[in-house]
């Protein structure tokens, strides 16, 4: 018998005509690794909190959930809290204590444990994750990573039998994304528990799954084992489906003309087995050496040996950091969390003044230039798009902006109607801005910080937490605007994104920028720091880092159609 | 860290603390205030060092020099006049009685800061979440917003500098109209992720049984019953002889001598017993590591 069995489940939210769920059926066997993704709003969101009673959403429902056999309403509210624990997407908002021992013991104190139970099991729980060192710390200062690890460990507490996790890894870095997804495979594998995960990049969870759940529009599309899944999904011949795979697969399909569902690669470990036969008719790339994009010779942003910090008795952030940014260039900066990418964009910006050191735009001293000046020739895209909201609706946002910049940005209207048709904006005009998807925000965000006509913008992370669909697009918009002048500079932990986009990367490390290279030279020569692809086929093709040069290295035909479809 | 005293039941040392500062502001005698004030001053050189005391040391010297300054000026009465200022009367027993002030406050001041080091949050929450549930658990969340809360604003702060939106420059109006917008920001963002905290605390359980129970739990152990005893016998010790008038000393209307009598010892020995009480913990503490 099944643990968990979904039959026939139809879900609407109230006053909606369409179907969020459309005839699910899944059945889930104890413990079982459940990956499902899908593009977001696809209702995987929904599905997986279908399954957790306390947080249900309100609408319409139909079918049943048969949870060990019985409809799930029948658990009681303890075994219900207990039973089924879930781990949320952001790491900030969901805890709900102080210190890290308080937000521990706060799932088990709500339902009445008594302390000596608690404190074994605290005990135990700490050592198997760690966290001892940390017990007696403030929340807040833990970083992304380790708030994540905390939840989770708080719902452990219960011992839950079944865990979900809502696209648990899509505000971390990489390094901490993968920590954490070791993590629930321990838990997997070694406690049998059962775990059913949202995501959408599944490079990283692919090698861990049982079953991998495809969802599109309310409906599931692919099921099964990781193999057969990416063999049907290759199937389909559908280019949006195709990014969702790992480039490893896609890189598998692309070299292969016949597919074989068992000869498909999950894992780099696997990928070099199958792959590095394919690979005979070679053409080593040395090619895109140079950056991407034109760069003339003067700079449009240098920052000369600049210095700093937050607090007088601070380490440095920033330490004699010199860069050069050219224009019309598309620089990446990465690093790794906490090495100060984003206050060196604010830097950038002239939104911090550095201790030493001067930052010049266009050869002037950027301090010197008059503020209003400065912030709209220089636009600035923080993290998170909710802090630039003001308005009621989206309309509002952009028109009100445009309003204020009339006399200052010749021809404003023309560049509304363009940048509304740019990011797609047309049809959420009506909308609240706050109940927009990640990715919408984001768009709009930018549409306000360009409508300035900036000669730079400086974006910090704008990919975290989007799905590929939407990358394919953001880097369409990104890519007309490099066209049109303007340079970008941006931060981010997208190591695969800035491979195959990026005109030029730059490494952040220890408050200095340590390399500053062509994609292909800064990925190539990490061992690490690097893409699946690289990792990959860096025997026979050490310049390839991405299923692109891979494909265009071995002359394949299919080589056009690839490069339409991967982002 | 739970050593020295802190490492005794919370409940004992809470009412150490309250009992001190009972005992400060009531028995206005001039060598127990001044044996108080020296026993807490100590004891924060024994907890660390006096680094916390000192880090404000400035403060309370100059309030306490301030009061004992200002009582004589106010204050007119008592018998013997020192001399005429401004044809006002500036006597001793104003003098010895702002002294006697600045005493008491300087020991109830320094004994907060060796209570903040002595009763954390934790044990607070612990000591008053029986008493009040709701309110212990609620000052624990708004704990954790308060700093969530200040970065929250300092990032909407540099985003709407950007727009022209500054709280730093600008006409007096001006200012308080943008730091509104960004107050109004700083609350509708806070609310749409509240709805995440909730949603975290019902998956976890919350408001499903009424009783919650708690994690925090210190147990009276036999040292503790003992310390507690002491506590209370010696603190009612102490009110016993002063409200018997043993080892009176009167400042108003006129200041009685001090004199070393039998009665004036017995209540020195017993205000040495309730004084000296954290700082044997202390000390044995230090003891232990030599």
């Amino acid at each position: 018998m099944a643990l968990i069995d979904i039959q026939n489940l139809n879900f609407a939210y109230p006053h909606s005509t369409e179907k969020t769920l459309k005839d699910i059926n899944i059945s889930v066997e104890a413990g079982e690794f459940v990956v499902i993704c899908g593009p977001s709003g696809c209702g995987k969101t929904t599905l997986i909190s279908q399954l957790k009673r306390e947080i249900r959403p309100e609408g319409e429902l139909s079918g049943r959930i048969l949870y060990r056999g019985l409809p799930i309403d029948c658990l009681s509210k303890q075994e219900a809290a207990a039973e089924i624990g879930m781990v949320f997407q952001d790491p900030e908002n969901q805890i709900v204590l102080d210190t890290v021992i308080h937000e521990l013991a706060f799932a088990m104190e709500n339902l009445g444990y008594d302390i000596l139970a608690m404190k074994k099991r605290i005990g135990e729980m700490c050592s198997f994750f760690g966290l001892e060192k940390m017990l007696h710390k403030p929340v807040n200062e833990l970083s992304g990573g380790e708030k994540q690890i905390l939840s989770l460990a708080s719902v452990l507490l219960l011992q839950p039998k079944v865990l979900l996790l809502d696209e648990p890894t899509s505000q971390l870095d990489p390094i901490a994304s993968k920590e954490f997804l070791q993590m629930v495979h321990r838990l997997n594998r070694e406690l049998s528990m059962t775990v059913i995960m949202t995501e959408h990049r599944l490079e990283d969870v692919f090698p861990l799954a049982d079953k991998v759940i495809f969802m599109q529009e309310g409906e599931i599309k692919h099921m099964g084992d990781p193999k057969s899944v990416s063999f049907s999904m290759l199937a389909s011949k559908d280019a949006s489906v195709y990014n969702y795979l790992p480039s490893v697969v896609r890189m598998y399909s692309y070299l292969k003309g016949e597919i074989e569902s068992s000869e498909i690669p999950v894992d780099v470990r696997e990928a070099k087995k199958t792959i590095c036969d394919l690979i005979v008719e070679t053409q080593l790339i040395n090619g895109s050496d140079s950056p991407r994009s034109k760069v003339s010779e003067k700079p449009i942003i240098k920052l000369t040996e600049v210095c700093f910090r937050y607090e007088k008795d601070q380490p440095d952030v920033l330490n004699r950091l010199s860069l050069e940014v050219f224009p019309g260039e598309f620089l990446a900066i990465l690093g790794g969390n906490g090495a100060g990418k984003s206050t060196l964009l604010q830097v950038m910006a002239g939104l911090k003044k550095p201790q030493r050191g001067k930052v010049y735009f266009k050869g002037q001293d950027m301090l010197r230039i008059k503020d209003e000046d400065r912030y709209l020739q220089i636009g600035y895209l923080a993290q998170n798009p909710m802090l630039y909201f003001i308005h009621d609706t989206v309309e509002e946002e952009i028109y009100r902006r445009a309003e204020i910049l009339k006399d200052k940005v010749d021809n404003i209207d023309e560049l509304l109607e363009e940048y509304i048709d740019l990011f797609g904006l047309g049809p959420l005009l009506k909308r609240h801005p706050y109940d927009l998807s990640g990715g919408e925000k984001q768009k709009l965000a930018m549409a306000t910080v360009l409508l300035s006509r900036p000669k730079v913008l400086l974006l910090d992370e704008p990919t975290k937490g989007l799905d590929p669909t939407f990358k394919v697009s953001f880097k369409g918009a990104l890519d007309k605007l490099i066209k049109r002048g303007t340079t970008i500079v941006m931060v981010s932990h997208d190591i695969e994104f800035v491979a195959a986009n990026a005109g030029s990367c730059a490494l952040l490390f220890n408050g200095e920028i340590t390399t500053k290279d062509s994609p292909v030279n800064f990925f190539s020569e990490n061992y690490f720091y690097t893409t699946a692809v690289n990792r990959t086929v860096r025997e026979k093709l050490p310049k390839a880092i991405t299923v692109e040069d891979v494909i265009k290295a071995c002359k394949r035909e299919s080589y056009i159609w690839a490069r339409s479809v991967s982002c | 860290m739970n050593r020295g005293f802190a490492s005794v039941h919370p409940a004992p040392c809470f009412l150490y603390y309250v009992g001190l500062v009972i005992l400060a502001m009531t028995i206005y005698h001039p060598l127990f205030l001044f044996f108080a004030l020296c026993s807490q001053v100590l004891l924060n050189f024994m907890q660390d060092g006096g680094r916390r005391l000192k880090a404000s040391a400035r403060f309370y010297i100059f309030l306490g020099l301030f009061i004992a300054l200002a009582n004589p000026f106010v204050s007119h009465r008592g018998q013997t006049v020192l001399f005429y200022f401004l044809d006002n009367p500036i006597t001793l027993e104003a003098v010895v009685y702002g002294i006697a002030m600045m005493m008491s406050l300087l020991t109830v001041l320094i004994s907060l800061v060796s209570y903040n080091m002595v009763i954390t949050p934790d044990k607070f929450m612990f000591l008053f979440s029986s008493a009040f549930p709701k309110t212990a658990f609620l000052c624990m969340m708004a704990m954790r917003f308060v700093p969530v809360l200040r970065r929250r604003s300092q990032e909407i702060a540099v985003v709407q500098k950007t727009r022209g939106t500054d709280i730093s420059t600008g006409t007096f109006m001006q200012r308080i109209k943008n730091g509104m917008q960004i107050l109004i920001i700083l609350v509708t963002w806070s609310l749409e992720e509240a709805i995440i905290t909730a949603r975290s605390m019902r998956a976890r359980g919350y408001g499903v049984i009424k009783n919650r129970s708690s994690y925090f739990d210190y147990k009276m152990t036999r040292r503790d019953w003992i310390v507690f005893f002491l506590i209370v016998s010696s603190w009612v010790n102490l009110m016993f002889l002063w409200y018997m008038d043993i080892g009176h000393f009167q400042i108003y209307p006129e200041l009685t001598p001090l004199t070393l009598d039998v009665n004036t010892v017995i209540f020195l020995v017993a205000s040495f017993v309730y004084l000296a009480i954290p700082l044997l913990f202390e000390g044995a503490e230090k003891l232990a590591w030599l």
